[in-house]
């Protein structure tokens, strides 16, 4: 073999060639220019090779190939040129597979995604193995991007192209058994059966060739015989298209070109044939990868990644090995913890003070393992041994043996102490207490505990399995088992984790309560609600700031609004409006009574929350500019205030937790990237002229001055 | 007083804690948990109770009588579905309504033969989720056709079956044997030795109101509040077939059930049909002292026993099952500070009572000697399976914490606790605390 570095490696073994993909010294197969090279290298051999009756294309890690290498990306996304060769190549490569003279089935365990699905579809046959682990999809609409390796044509050329449409505009990735119905493998079969099957499927299907040569051919060359096939090759596919398009555009606001392009690339390929498909799909992926929208995408996936594999503590401490995790309170929140870590292996004892309280828990935690199993994600048995996991109980007892207990409980400072108390009382002097408060600091909820040590934050976002982000909060005292510990329970519960100091809101709560809050003044200025949510909306959060405040609950926000307003009295005024409408028993979407109408008629703006603030039912909107930047620039300072106050020193964190936690959208790459875009100096200056027209709190940080002074950003580009 | 025999010498089998879901009549709260459900609302709350780390435990053993047909292992059913770490080893076993009393002895046998050292045992019925079972010449016509080739064959395999083979095969408690209900067991016994409606109603009528009595005070705090129903909105936290305001007359009203002519039997002075679950945790005595925990009573002797049920009435194992218990432990009736017997029926206590204390009674039914007098001031004194119901899996777990219970607060040197069961089986156990 020429080359120094292993990548693959070829076999031959009773009239078959195994193509193994091990690249040496990586967890992970992925696909790269020399890969390709590689490969192209070994088809060569094989076609040399006479009597072989087929060829196997599997992988000896626990994946088969996860996508092509986006690091590679970085260096070519300025090159057309070369992006436009490597993705010939790719093509040909393909190709290459496609004219070998003998059938190639890839035996495919684990994740099969992007260039790794792209190559399994370039193969006459695919046999799956029926592991939980194995998926395939093709996720690039994820990073901005569309398939670039054939993915675009071949997908829809093979399976039903609505489900192809489906698989390609959203990324959703398929587990073996549905693939196998929607014809996307041939075959699925026990993992360590996997390769043998695919032999055997090529022999197979070299024996069908040599039986019956012109069907084959006639399958090779036109594979648009088959599935699309009946729809994709009438005008029908129009309508098809069009519907796509809508829901497209429904789910994306329109912010992500992508999906768009895919949709063009595919019908394109559909009317003028698979050629000037492959072509019409380079030239929309040399186009995607040069957009703000990719380039914000992928740096958001290698801050996630980076975020996930961030040891924050030394990496000698040993996180305490957690079996049973005490949740106190059985609300929304504590609910939802026990239901994520239950259905993540660990047991746990849910408290709360009543069985009426603790029923409630029970129930939404049922609901969910239930919703889960009927959807087919996990089955009845494991449904009913993760809610097994979860022991319910109105008492302490139970509590002295867990290894971390989180409390859940109403955000009052008294009450939280007062447990924590409770907890320590039962003498465990190792365990672990977090507290999933939104705004209390640590430190206060600790003032009197005995081991303050053993004392952290935990914040968890609602829906808990559903929202991605744990913001871990560590105090002066915090010891690094207790933050390794909270890390390791986090990213158990499949979490990316942000470790952020402690403080009034700590992080993500403060800066989401200077969304509200500017959006409350531009309320009470005279603005209507929709003007303000729309904006937005338009702008990319997934909820407007009052509809969120609907979503959380007036009385909840109003609460937390009062911890900050009194942390950050000396710059932050809060408008009267929403205390008022507050006021007013108005709750938001838990009593069907907020800024928004609910029940039947569930659309529009509640007329009648005007009648407490100034202005009344008549409102006079401000230009859509002037709110969209007095409300994310608000965030943005908030956001600055914190690295100057060292609440977080990480721009990658902060990033994430905007987008994690708060809905920032995720196609301007973050708050501190979005920054950087405009300009640090834009913003300061867009920051001063908003203070001078709307008040002092919208005064830039003085890291922000500094940064722009100095010519700084947040990130460096690398 | 001379140093007596117990199992395990210096190093005894403790009885470390107990817990138990409430006893609800069958077909009601419970009618949607099955067997599984019901023990792991026990197990789970058992190894929480005692903050022991459940990997500590080496195995499970359940009593359950009518295991259900999906997943007959109820024991190992639960390890899988509960708190407990899927590494334990767990049986089920059935000996009638002693199953769990025979769990207890199981689990006695292997930590004092070293096969472990911590184990929970436990038992759990489940009427409501007993499945009425298609007829055993339906089920070979199915097998048949499904295995025909033809439509003819397939058709030819149901020639058999008559109209009567449709019918469901409603599970029944009739002893197999004798083909006699245990009712009509305890309606032979109250004729033959002359056990009254009277004197049934009026034990039964004690029992309920020691029971309500035994609940009002706090004394069992064994039981585990259940949150079920579909919305989880229904809490049972006490066993719901207790009468504290039953008497004779009310009582008298209800007419015999098997034997309605000439019966005293009655719905009343029996046991009810019964869901529910209970657990116990047993550990070597020298480990519960390593890890700090303080036993609530030791398990000194036991003894299980069968009778001829040709010759002799049927739930009579009491009499031939306490003597042997005893007798192990060198002890005899008179040094039981606590007395429990299960409550299958009035009728069956009362005449096991009497056997007890009658010389000429017991010898006839082969006893070397009567076993003594039984002071009703120690008997049942937290009431029994009348008005607390008997899950047939769940009771003898159940009397050997509501012993060793009542045993600590008292603190009461030495208790008995024994239990008919269908067949002409008895059990017997004899508890010491210190």
């Amino acid at each position: 073999m020429s080359n120094a570095e292993k990548l693959v490696t070829l076999n031959y073994e009773d009239g078959i060639a195994y193509i193994c993909v091990d690249i040496e010294g990586e967890s992970v197969n992925t696909l790269s220019a020399k890969m390709t090279d590689r490969i192209e290298e070994i088809l060569a051999e094989i076609k040399g090779k006479s009597g072989l009756s087929g060829a196997v294309i599997h992988s000896a890690k626990r994946d088969f190939i996860v996508g092509f290498d986006i690091r590679e990306f970085k260096h070519l996304k300025d090159d057309p040129k070369g992006l436009r060769e490597l993705g010939k190549r790719g093509h040909a490569m393909l190709k290459s597979i496609d004219t070998l003279g003998i059938p190639v089935v890839s035996a495919i365990h684990g994740n099969c995604l992007g260039g790794g699905l792209e190559v399994a579809l370039a193969c006459h046959g695919r046999v799956a193995s029926d592991h939980k682990s194995t998926k395939l999809g093709l996720p690039e609409v994820m990073l901005g991007l569309i398939p670039g390796a054939g993915g675009t044509q071949n997908l829809p050329r093979l399976i039903d192209l609505s489900a192809a449409l489906d698989m390609i505009l959203t990324g959703r990735q398929i587990p073996a058994k549905k693939a196998l119905k929607m014809g996307l493998v041939d075959d699925v079969v026990h993992p360590d059966y996997v390769v043998q099957a695919a032999a055997e499927l090529a022999k197979k299907l070299h024996k069908e060739r040599q039986e019956k040569p012109n069907l084959l051919e006639e399958l090779v060359s036109d594979p648009a015989s088959g599935a699309m096939k009946i729809v994709a090759a009438t005008p029908a596919r129009s309508l098809v298209f069009s519907k796509a398009k809508e829901q497209v555009m429904k789910q994306s606001g329109g912010h992500y070109p992508a999906p768009l392009k895919a949709l063009e690339v595919i019908e394109y390929g559909l009317a003028n044939g698979l050629e000037a498909g492959l072509d019409k799909e380079i030239e929309a992926f040399v186009e995607l990868i040069q957009t703000d929208v990719s380039a914000s995408l992928r740096g958001i996936f290698f801050m996630k990644q980076e975020a996930d594999k961030d040891p924050v503590v030394s990496k000698r401490t040993k996180p305490v090995d957690v079996d049973k995790i005490g949740v106190l309170g059985a609300g929304l929140m504590g609910a939802g913890i026990a239901q994520v870590g239950a259905s993540k292996g660990y047991n746990i004892r849910l408290k709360d003070r009543d069985a009426k309280g603790l029923g409630w828990g029970l129930k939404y935690a049922n609901d969910a393992f239930q919703k889960m199993a009927k959807r087919r994600k996990i089955s009845r048995p494991e449904a009913d041994i993760a809610m097994g996991r979860i022991s319910g109980t109105t008492d302490y007892r139970g509590f002295e043996s867990c290894d971390l207990v989180i409390e859940a409980v109403f955000e009052d400072i008294n009450l939280k102490q007062k447990i924590l108390a409770d907890v320590e009382a039962l003498g465990n002097k190792d365990l672990i207490f977090a507290s999933n408060t939104s705004t209390i600091p640590i430190k206060d909820i600790a003032a009197k505990a005995k081991y303050p040590k053993n004392v952290i934050g935990m914040h968890y976002f609602s829906p808990v399995h559903k929202m991605p982000l744990l913001e871990i909060i560590r105090t002066k005292e915090t010891s690094a088992k207790a933050i390794a510990t909270a890390l390791a329970v986090g990213r158990k519960m499949g979490k990316t984790c942000i470790v952020v100091e402690d403080g009034p809101g700590f992080f993500t709560s403060r800066v989401v309560g200077a969304y509200i809050n500017e959006a409350g003044w531009i309320l009470q200025e005279g603005s209507s609600v929709e003007a303000i949510d729309n904006t937005m909306e338009k702008f990319g959060f997934p909820v407007g700031p009052l509809k969120l405040v609907d979503e959380v609950g007036l009385d909840v926000a109003q609460k937390a609004a009062g911890v900050l307003g009194e942390a950050f009295k000396h710059r932050w005024d809060q408008p009267t409006a929403l205390a008022a409408i507050a006021e007013e028993g108005r709750k938001g979407r838990k009593n069907s009574k907020g800024f928004y109408l609910y029940g039947k008629d569930e659309k529009g703006v509640d007329e009648s929350v005007y009648d407490k603030i100034p202005g009344g039912r008549k409102r006079r909107d401000l230009d859509a500019d002037v709110i969209r930047d007095r409300v994310w620039l608000a965030m943005l300072n908030e956001c600055a205030y914190c690295l100057q106050e060292g609440i977080s020193d990480k721009p990658r964190d902060i990033d994430i937790g905007v987008i994690f936690g708060l809905g920032f959208p995720p196609f301007r790459g973050g708050i501190l990237k979005y920054a950087d875009h405009v300009g640090v100096q834009k913003c300061v200056d867009d920051l001063n002229r908003l203070a001078d027209a709307y008040g002092e709190r919208l005064r830039p940080a003085q890291i922000l001055v500094d940064m722009a002074a100095k010519s700084k950003t947040f990130h460096t580009e690398d | 007083m001379a140093k007596t025999f117990s199992l395990g010498g210096d190093d005894r089998v403790a009885i470390i804690e107990g817990t138990r879901t409430p006893f609800v009549k069958a077909w009601s709260e419970f009618r949607d948990l099955n067997e599984a459900d019901l023990t792991r609302f026990a197990i789970n709350e058992l190894i929480n109770r005692v903050n022991i780390d459940p990997h500590e435990v080496d195995e499970v053993v359940i009593g359950c009588v009518s295991a259900p047909m999906n997943g007959p292992n109820v024991a190992r059913e639960v390890v899988l579905r509960s708190q407990l770490p899927n590494e334990i080893p767990a049986f089920t076993v059935q000996m009638y309504c002693a199953s769990s009393g025979l769990a207890a002895i199981n689990a006695v046998g292997d930590i004092l033969s070293g096969a472990a050292d911590t184990a929970i045992i436990g038992g759990v019925e489940s009427m409501s989720a007993a499945q009425a079972r298609i007829t055993l010449n339906l089920t070979q016509a199915l097998n048949d056709a499904s295995r025909a080739r033809s439509m003819q064959d397939r058709l030819k395999a149901f020639s058999d079956v008559k109209l009567a083979d449709l019918k469901p095969d409603v599970p029944s408690i009739a002893e197999p044997t004798t083909g006699k209900s245990m009712g009509e067991s305890a309606e032979d016994m109250a004729k033959e030795y002359g056990i009254t409606r009277g004197d049934q109603d009026a034990f039964a009528e004690l029992t309920h109101h020691r029971a309500a009595k035994a609940f009002e005070d706090g004394r069992f705090p064994e039981v585990v509040p259940v949150i079920t129903g579909e919305k989880f909105d229904v809490v049972v936290d006490q066993d719901t077939m207790v009468r504290g305001d039953t008497s004779v007359e009310k009582m008298g009203k209800l007419r015999p059930v098997f034997d309605r002519k000439h019966g005293s039997v009655t719905a009343a002075n029996s046991s009810p049909l019964t869901d529910g679950a209970s657990a116990v945790l047993l550990m070597r005595e020298s480990k519960a002292k390593k890890l700090g925990l303080k036993p609530k009573a030791y398990i000194k002797t036991h003894a299980l026993a069968a009778l001829d049920l040709f010759k002799h009435a049927m739930l009579l194992g009491p009499s031939f099952a306490t003597p042997k218990a005893l007798g192990r432990a060198g002890l005899s009736l008179k040094d039981m500070g606590l007395v429990d017997m299960h409550e299958a029926f009035a009728a069956q206590v009362l005449t096991n009572v009497k056997v007890w204390e009658s010389k000429e009674l017991a010898t006839k039914i082969g006893l070397d000697d009567r076993i003594g007098d039984v002071d009703m001031e120690k008997f049942n004194v937290n009431g029994g399976s009348i008005p607390i119901g008997h899950p047939f899996g769940a009771t003898g777990a159940r009397l050997i914490m509501q012993l060793a219970g009542e045993m600590e607060r008292r603190d009461v040197q030495y208790g008995l606790t024994t239990a008919c069961a269908a067949g002409g089986l008895g059990f017997s156990m004899v508890l010491e605390r210190g």
